[in-house]
């Protein structure tokens, strides 16, 4: 990628990143991630860069931008990237600031909300997809290889099937960060110890 | 006007940029967790120990970062900087706020290519698979804790199953996934309204 597609691409997800960083995951999967041509990070990258993002300090979605424009270009890929993923948003806070509480009830941004929160809902879902095949799963879930089987044109899955290790820890995970306050920080590096052993 | 508030404005300008920049620089080169650790450790500095902000331009400060896309700890940088000083007190938060993340992920980075066959041993590749099955967890309960908000009516679960069955299932680009859910809200309130008028 070139400086400027570096700093457009980062851009286009600055202004599609509704409801916080977990958005970016279904953005760059769909983007940057994978074998295509278009594509610039093998999935096995994509994982180590979001375990690094997660357990080092600043925003999430920063640390996405700075890692992949770093292994793009370089120190200035880095700031290229990081440098698009903000500017629609110095725009847009200052906007909303003037304008939010004027037209707060009127059709078009009750609209906005009434679409944008659901489907942010959607694909933060959707991340939570997409880790889990590059974890509890072996493999990409085979939608279509199901859909044979379903159909009695079925062929098997394939290497697909569950790390057992990892599918543990994911249901482990939920239980204990929505019924206790313990550090989810913490309890991601409990989670690599844990891996160490058990997820291989 | 909240008498909570001290008065940053007999606080000059360029010392204001300071003030913002190093806070921020601060607060994201140490607080590890992502957004709304980031937020509450801003709302911790600006609010009540420096008492530039009011409870009510929290509550603001809220609301507009969640509507507006875009990173959530920049733009609650953003809104601060702006409340503080404009447009100027925006670009030193909001540099404030992504220096550290520059430095240390590229650091990082760099490392990463130097040590590949580190990160390539199988032990490795189980701790970094760890993380992300705990990571598969954390987002779940992300989601489950903006359900009531986001899942407003049968419309809003539909949008919600259709970005997920989209995304997962038919790889549709979420780019058109978003557009098209907000032209579909737009619509519905729409409707919802003219229904209301007789």
């Amino acid at each position: 990628m070139t400086l400027w597609a570096i700093y457009w691409t980062f851009f286009k997800f600055g202004l599609l990143c509704f409801g916080g960083g977990y958005m970016l995951v279904p953005l760059l999967s769909a983007g940057l991630v994978g074998t295509s041509p278009g594509a610039v990070l093998t999935p096995e990258a994509f994982a180590n860069l979001i375990s690094i993002a997660q357990v080092t300090p600043g925003p999430v979605g920063i640390n996405t931008a700075t890692y992949v424009g770093f292994t793009q270009q370089g120190v200035f890929g880095a700031i290229l990237g990081t440098l698009g993923i903000v500017t629609p948003a110095l725009g847009l806070v200052i906007l909303a600031v003037k304008l939010l509480k004027k037209y707060e009830k009127s059709v078009p941004v009750q609209g906005f909300l009434a679409g944008m929160r659901p489907a942010s809902f959607g694909l933060v879902l959707s991340a939570a997809v997409i880790f889990a095949e590059l974890s509890v799963f072996r493999t990409a879930i085979p939608w279509g290889k199901f859909w044979n089987i379903l159909n009695g044109t079925g062929d098997g899955i394939g290497g697909f099937g569950v790390n057992l290790g990892c599918a543990l820890i994911a249901i482990i995970t939920v239980l204990v960060l929505f019924k206790t306050k313990f550090s989810f920080v913490a309890w991601l590096l409990i989670c690599a110890l844990f891996g160490v052993f058990f997820c291989r | 006007m909240n008498s909570a508030i001290s008065h940053y404005s007999e606080i000059i300008a360029s010392r204001r940029n300071w003030i913002l920049f190093f806070g921020y620089v601060k607060i994201t080169g140490v607080v590890i967790g992502g957004g709304y650790a980031i937020i509450a450790a801003a709302q911790e500095e600006f609010a009540h120990r420096r008492k530039w902000l009011s409870e009510d331009d929290i509550l603001e400060m809220i609301t507009v970062t969640q509507t507006v896309p875009g990173i959530l700890a920049c733009n609650s940088a953003i809104y601060i900087g702006w409340r503080i000083n404009k447009f100027a007190g925006a670009l030193c938060a909001l540099f404030g706020a992504i220096l550290p993340s520059l430095i240390i992920i590229v650091a990082i980075a760099a490392a990463i290519g130097a040590m590949s066959h580190f990160i390539d041993n199988e032990y490795v590749q189980g701790a970094f698979r760890g993380v992300i099955a705990g990571i598969v967890g954390l987002v779940i309960v992300t989601a489950l804790k903006m359900r009531k908000k986001a899942l407003v009516g049968a419309f809003g679960r539909l949008i919600a199953i259709g970005c997920l069955i989209g995304m997962c299932v038919f790889k549709v680009n979420p780019a058109w996934l978003i557009v098209a859910s907000i032209a579909l809200g737009i619509v519905k309130v729409a409707f919802k309204y003219a229904e209301k008028r007789p």
